[in-house]
């Protein structure tokens, strides 16, 4: 590992005892290290629209947990799980209440324009993720975007191993549909 | 499609992973050999991947820090957790219930898992909230009920059919879900009585319920 | 009288024509005259209840499938109805009540679906997996499910109604209302009573009926939308409290002082009766009826 990226470990570790200890600036930079990375699970794994709340409860969460944070695992592996599991968590929820509105349409969604401008090919790419079926989606992100094994995912989603290798593979179809690869 | 193609297009995921049998993974490397389209859906499946794991982190159009600030000053220094369940008052264990069982529940754990565990992985148990959090918003009178409930869902899921339990645990993690975002408006708004009495309201409910998962355990004999 | 008080298992007679009850393939009746106060229960039952009520004192017990293991034993001012199988698992019946109008009845089960129509004594219900649907009831009726829907229907008598995984209908009801669901919608629907309370965790509320001057009506949402129609000539003092939703109002709203996230209550021509809705995070939608 390179002399900067031991010290960027150092310094987090500090930042999150000092966090344990009450001290919000240190919390503050813990929460711009990894903002980017939370904030984008939540768009993909549910939308634009509901994603800065997503982002808000995860480290609002993690401001009331950092107490179990034991430092076995690296901050931002410990946090990303925590907002995995919350973000899994009010899946259902949200899916009830749109599910009584008339629910979202995938169609829509890839027409729809994103909140940002990015170039060519990963404009693309964002949208066509977003406009995946539900589960497809989730897995998609967990397994190529974010790393997950199908292991971590099924106990994760409390599905099969099974399940999560189909449902990968249905969103890899629809992906190179999409993308018309 | 062709049943061949379509046998190796199933399995070309697995194939990209380098996780198929060893004799599916020779039939469908056969295939390939010779059949152009299935090569094609395999290069653009492949290519998929590739997009995927370069995608990356996305900044937020607008800072989200200033809420989360917010709560953070009114929450308080963050749980600290010491030793020794048996010392624990029941309204600490209820509360630690309460924060770690929307993500057990949703996750399905087994077993006789202790209420007092949490499920982000750790190895240290509990103790009081300090004065510098909320008051304890769970009523007093129903904490000692509430915790026992739970005990006997705990040590009764055995006993159910999968499908109850999925049921049961599902309906757990709504009132949970309404526990906690009633839990997290009072912290931002202490002095709303409606938002109070509406935590209240619900974890009256989540005792109810609890009440009849109990008469349901004990239908399952 | 001791042998009155004595625990007998009666074996069901042999096949006779059924009185019709929409079974297709009636294999058992049996008939027991009930004592004015006798209760009627079903316990430990899975599969499909019918109860129907009629005059005078005699119980009818119609049963398809086989019955061999059906059992019926009267004690203690109760007449029991139960179904196992071997060693002593439930086993599924699809059963038929012709039951005396007056008399209290009790079923209870868990994969069971169950419709009564027309009783005047009081209802029990209770079941895990499968619907329940009550009609023209005049008895007090307490009807309880895990996952099933409940639907009641032409009521006079007071409900209490829970599903806690699927919607409940009411409609044309007249008696006290209770309602709840914990992940289902409320539909209550041209009610006619004085007081209805409605409660759901994750689920929309849609009312529609009188307001009755003196009446409370009550409605508890966590995460859902309530669309209350109301009488174009209510008169009520009307509560609302939200965190974080919207409110609309086709009635004229003065309130003097409001604060986002708290309560504010306003009056509507002589507030005679009582609405108070609570969303926690939903909308709430006050629409002007006929």
């Amino acid at each position: 590992m390179g002399g900067t990226a031991v010290a960027e470990q150092v310094q987090e570790q500090d930042d999150v005892r000092r966090a344990v200890d009450g001290d919000a600036e240190a919390f503050e930079r813990l929460y711009r290290s990894h903002v980017g990375r939370v904030y984008a699970l939540a768009v993909r794994m549910v939308d634009v629209e509901r994603a800065d709340d997503l982002t808000q409860e995860v480290f609002i969460r993690a401001w009331n947990k950092l107490g179990t944070f034991r430092g076995q695992a690296r901050f931002g592996t410990w946090l990303h799980r925590l907002a995995v599991n919350l973000i899994l968590s009010r899946r259902e929820t949200l899916k009830a209440r749109d599910g009584r509105r008339g629910g979202g349409d995938d169609v829509v969604a890839l027409a729809a324009s994103p909140r940002r401008e990015r170039p060519g090919m990963r404009m693309d790419l964002e949208a066509a993720v977003r406009a995946l079926p539900e589960r497809a989606r989730e897995v998609f992100v967990l397994y190529d975007v974010e790393g997950y094994s199908h292991e971590e995912i099924a106990d994760l989603m409390d599905v099969s191993v099974g399940t999560s290798k189909s449902q990968l593979h249905r969103a890899r179809m629809l992906m190179r549909e999409y993308l018309e690869l | 499609m062709d049943e061949r193609h379509e046998w190796v297009q199933e399995r070309l995921s697995e194939h990209l992973e380098g996780s198929l049998p060893a004799i599916e993974e020779e039939r469908v490397q056969r295939h390939l050999a010779v059949c152009e389209a299935c090569r094609d859906v395999r290069a653009g499946l492949s290519e998929v991947r590739g997009l995927a794991r370069r995608l990356g982190p996305i900044e937020p159009p607008r800072d989200l820090w200033p809420p989360i600030a917010a709560a953070a000053s009114r929450l308080g220094r963050p749980e600290r957790f010491s030793f020794s369940v048996p010392q624990l008052a029941a309204a600490a264990v209820v509360l630690i219930t309460l924060s770690a069982s929307s993500a057990w529940w949703a996750k399905g754990g087994g077993g006789p898992t202790p209420p007092a565990s949490v499920a982000e992985p750790t190895t240290a148990p509990v103790r009081p909230m300090t004065a510098a959090q909320p008051s304890a918003p769970v009523p007093e009178e129903l904490a000692a009920e509430l915790d026992m409930l739970e005990g006997v869902l705990l040590a009764g899921r055995d006993r159910l059919d999968a499908n109850t339990v999925h049921v049961l645990e599902r309906n757990l993690l709504v009132i949970e879900r309404a526990i906690e975002d009633s839990y997290r408006a009072l912290s931002l708004d202490p002095e709303n009585e409606f938002v109070r009495d509406h935590l209240r309201r619900t974890y009256e409910r989540k005792l109810e319920y609890l009440r009849e998962v109990s008469r349901i355990v004990d239908l399952a004999g | 009288m001791s042998l009155l008080a004595l625990l007998t298992a009666v074996t069901l007679a042999p096949p006779m024509t059924p009185a019709s009850m929409h079974l297709h393939v009636p294999v058992l009746d049996t008939v027991v005259e009930l004592r004015r106060g006798e209760r009627v229960i079903l316990r430990d039952v899975s599969g499909t209840v019918r109860v129907e009520a009629v005059g005078g004192d005699r119980l009818e017990v119609m049963s398809a499938g086989r019955t061999d293991n059906v059992t019926l034993r009267r004690a203690d001012g109760r007449v029991t109805i139960s179904a196992t199988g071997r060693g002593g698992s439930r086993r599924s019946v699809d059963v038929g009540l012709r039951v005396p109008a007056w008399a209290d009845v009790a079923l209870d089960g868990v994969d069971l679906d169950v419709s009564v129509r027309g009783m005047e004594g009081s209802v029990t219900i209770g079941s895990v997996s499968g619907d329940i649907a009550v009609e023209g009831t005049a008895g007090t009726v307490r009807a309880r499910t895990l996952e099933g829907e409940i639907v009641a229907e032409s009521t006079t008598g007071p409900l209490y109604l829970s599903s806690h995984s699927d919607d409940v209908y009411v409609r044309s009801a007249s008696g006290p209302l209770e309602v709840q669901s914990l992940d289902g919608d409320l539909y209550l629907e041209e009610l006619r009573a004085s007081t209805v309370r409605a409660e759901t965790q994750a689920g929309d509320v849609t009312f529609s009926g009188e307001i009755l001057v003196g009446g409370s009506y009550r409605f508890y949402l966590h995460d859902g939308d309530a669309r209350l129609e109301l009488p174009a000539t209510l008169s009520a003092t009307v509560r609302v409290s939200t965190f974080h939703g919207t409110f609309e109002s086709d009635f004229p709203v003065m309130v003097s002082g409001f604060t986002s996230g708290r309560p504010f209550e306003f009056t509507v021509g002589g507030g005679e009766a009582e609405v108070r809705v609570e969303v926690f995070d939903g909308e709430i939608r006050l629409v002007r009826g006929n």
